[in-house]
């Protein structure tokens, strides 16, 4: 029931924060926005996937959905090095809830706006034309992105609570999205390319969610969506372990 | 009354660096303890290894009867801690602060609304709950962070610096929160500090510390007592240490201390001294610019235990180096 509470609390300081940013929220839907409107309707032109009846917007968007999502969780994860930063990270250490309730409220608050972030993109990508195949595919879906919020979240948790500074996070952050969705499936077909690359693909978690969400959404599938779904929880039940034991080493 | 605290042979290393060498004390319950000292002297450190948040290199403590490292989580339950830095989160409104800190540590619900008010009223912060604590002062942020580390009840409440940084009139609003707080709520009260009225106002036990040890311990009369009864300060230059020598070989003083051409000594008839003293001086041939005598202060007792003051030891290294330079320059 504390450890409970105790999650609760931290979840619902996360949201409080997360609703004021509005000028953060408007920045972030820039990149989606830029993604589908731009590049998939301007790419989409000279691109011939070979999947019958699926325009390359459509063929994107579930890519951007997840894409929105890895940048908004993974980035979540600063708040950690921010809360430190700016001493509050002493106020939760001192309080009398264990690091592991810490650690899961952080990921449920950073998840949670990260997932409502994918929903908008979701919602976008319908205003833009993207039309999916059924509502129980879409309902479906949005487990997927959940999980992908999740996962994220962990992974940056994880990483900042391995480091000093937010700066450096920025930094490497930086390093890690950026192949991770050029790596991803997200903007052609896992099977139009080489074997060191489509190994390279295989190995970024993210193809996983992006190659989920295609399942459900659109009916395009290269992968069992049954792997993909064990895929991603096993990582994030990792990424949240890791992030438990490097959050109780720190120090305020 | 039972002991509030309980250290024992408590010390911290960083790396080589030795902040905390092996203190040993203990606060009763109910009292206003300080622990006076300059910036570096391990006050913080040693704050931080009471509250849980370091771990001691060796030694131990116990909080209210609980293990500081055995039973962190029972301590963290009885104690409440206002840090030396801010540690608000400044997107979220004052009462959204107190939210939160009570949904932490388990206050009911029912109660918790209600003490939130106390709190806020007490600190006279009412009027600015529902704004972002951005928006606040400096003072006006430090006295949420009192009323917030109040907000469960604990039984021992540490004070980190509680006033670095405020204005005067700031501080004193501080100081009298304080001991309301202590009188009214009982709690035990252990605060660091390097403002000696601070500690001479509050405390009822102070604790002198300088470079990780506890050079001395009583209350702030007690303290001043060891020192005499009288302080006389002789402003004289370069040849204070002549004179110096020549008090100490008439042997009339038994505490004598000499810091950038002042002399400062200690003695019970400080008022018929400084005749001798004068003629003394002309004897001599060392020049006296003036004179001072008043009741001893706690930076007094920390130059009596030391041979440093509290007040100087920050600005003292580059007040040398300048000097240095202005005479390589002539």
């Amino acid at each position: 029931m504390g450890e409970l509470k105790a999650i609760y609390t931290i979840w619902l300081r996360e949201m409080l924060r997360w609703r004021r940013d509005r000028a953060g929220l408007l920045s972030s839907m820039m990149q989606p926005l830029f993604w589908l409107f731009i590049f998939g309707v301007g790419m989409g032109r000279s691109v011939r996937l070979g999947l019958s009846g699926v325009s390359y917007l459509t063929f994107l968007a579930p890519g951007v959905i997840a894409q929105n999502i890895l940048f908004t969780a993974f980035f979540g994860g600063v708040s950690v090095l921010y809360d430190l930063e700016f001493g509050f990270l002493k106020e939760i250490l001192v309080a009398p809830i264990s690091r592991g309730a810490i650690v899961t409220g952080k990921v449920l608050g950073g998840a949670t706006s990260a997932f409502i972030q994918g929903l908008i993109v979701l919602c976008l990508s319908l205003l833009l034309g993207v039309r999916y195949n059924s509502p129980l595919g879409l309902a479906a879906s949005l487990g997927v992105m959940a999980l992908l919020s999740m996962a994220f979240m962990a992974l940056g948790l994880a990483l900042a609570s391995g480091l000093e500074r937010a700066a450096s996070f920025q930094r490497i952050g930086r390093f890690t999205t950026m192949p991770m969705w050029f790596l991803s499936g997200a903007l052609w077909p896992l099977d139009q390319c080489p074997t060191w690359l489509r190994l390279l693909i295989l190995l970024n978690p993210l193809t996983y969610g992006v190659d989920a969400l295609r399942t459900l959404l659109i009916g395009v599938s290269k992968i069992n969506i049954a792997l993909s779904i064990g895929v991603l929880t096993v990582f994030t039940l990792l990424m949240l372990g890791l992030g438990t034991y490097l959050f109780s080493r720190k120090e305020a | 009354m039972g002991k509030a605290i309980r250290v024992s042979g408590l010390t911290k290393f960083y790396g080589d660096l030795l902040a905390v060498d092996h203190i040993s004390f203990e606060v009763e319950e109910g009292e206003i303890f300080g622990l006076l000292g300059p910036n570096g002297a391990g006050k913080t450190t040693t704050i931080k290894m009471l509250t849980t948040l370091l771990r001691p290199s060796d030694g131990t403590a116990e909080v209210c009867g609980y293990d500081i490292q055995r039973e962190p989580d029972a301590v963290r339950r009885v104690i409440g801690i206002v840090f030396q830095e801010p540690s608000l989160d400044l997107e979220l409104t004052g009462r959204e602060n107190m939210e939160f800190h009570a949904r932490l540590y388990d206050v009911p619900k029912g109660e918790m609304d209600a003490r939130i008010e106390e709190l806020l009223k007490l600190v006279e912060l009412q009027d600015w709950a529902d704004r972002l604590v951005r928006n606040y002062s400096g003072g006006m942020r430090r006295r949420l962070e009192i009323a917030r580390s109040l907000l469960h009840h604990p039984r021992v409440l540490f004070l980190d610096e509680p006033t670095l940084g405020l204005d005067p009139q700031s501080r004193r609003h501080v100081w009298s929160y304080i001991s309301r707080i202590n009188r009214e709520e009982g709690v035990t009260i252990i605060l660091t500090t390097h403002y000696m009225e601070e500690a001479d106002q509050l405390c009822d036990r102070v604790a002198i510390i300088d470079k990780g040890r506890i050079v001395a311990l009583d209350t702030p009369e007690k303290l001043k007592g060891i020192v005499g009864g009288d302080v006389l300060t002789l402003e004289v230059g370069p040849e204070a240490k002549r004179l110096m020598e020549a008090i100490r070989r008439r042997g009339l003083a038994r505490n004598i201390q000499m810091l950038r051409g002042q002399i400062t000594l200690m003695e019970k008839d400080g008022e018929a001294l400084i005749p001798v003293l004068l003629r003394l001086a002309e004897e001599v041939g060392v020049p006296v610019n003036s004179v001072s005598l008043r009741k001893p202060s706690l930076d007094d007792v920390f130059l009596y235990f030391t041979g440093e003051r509290i007040r100087s030891q920050a600005p003292e290294p580059m007040m040398m180096w300048r000097m240095r330079m202005m005479r390589r320059g002539r």
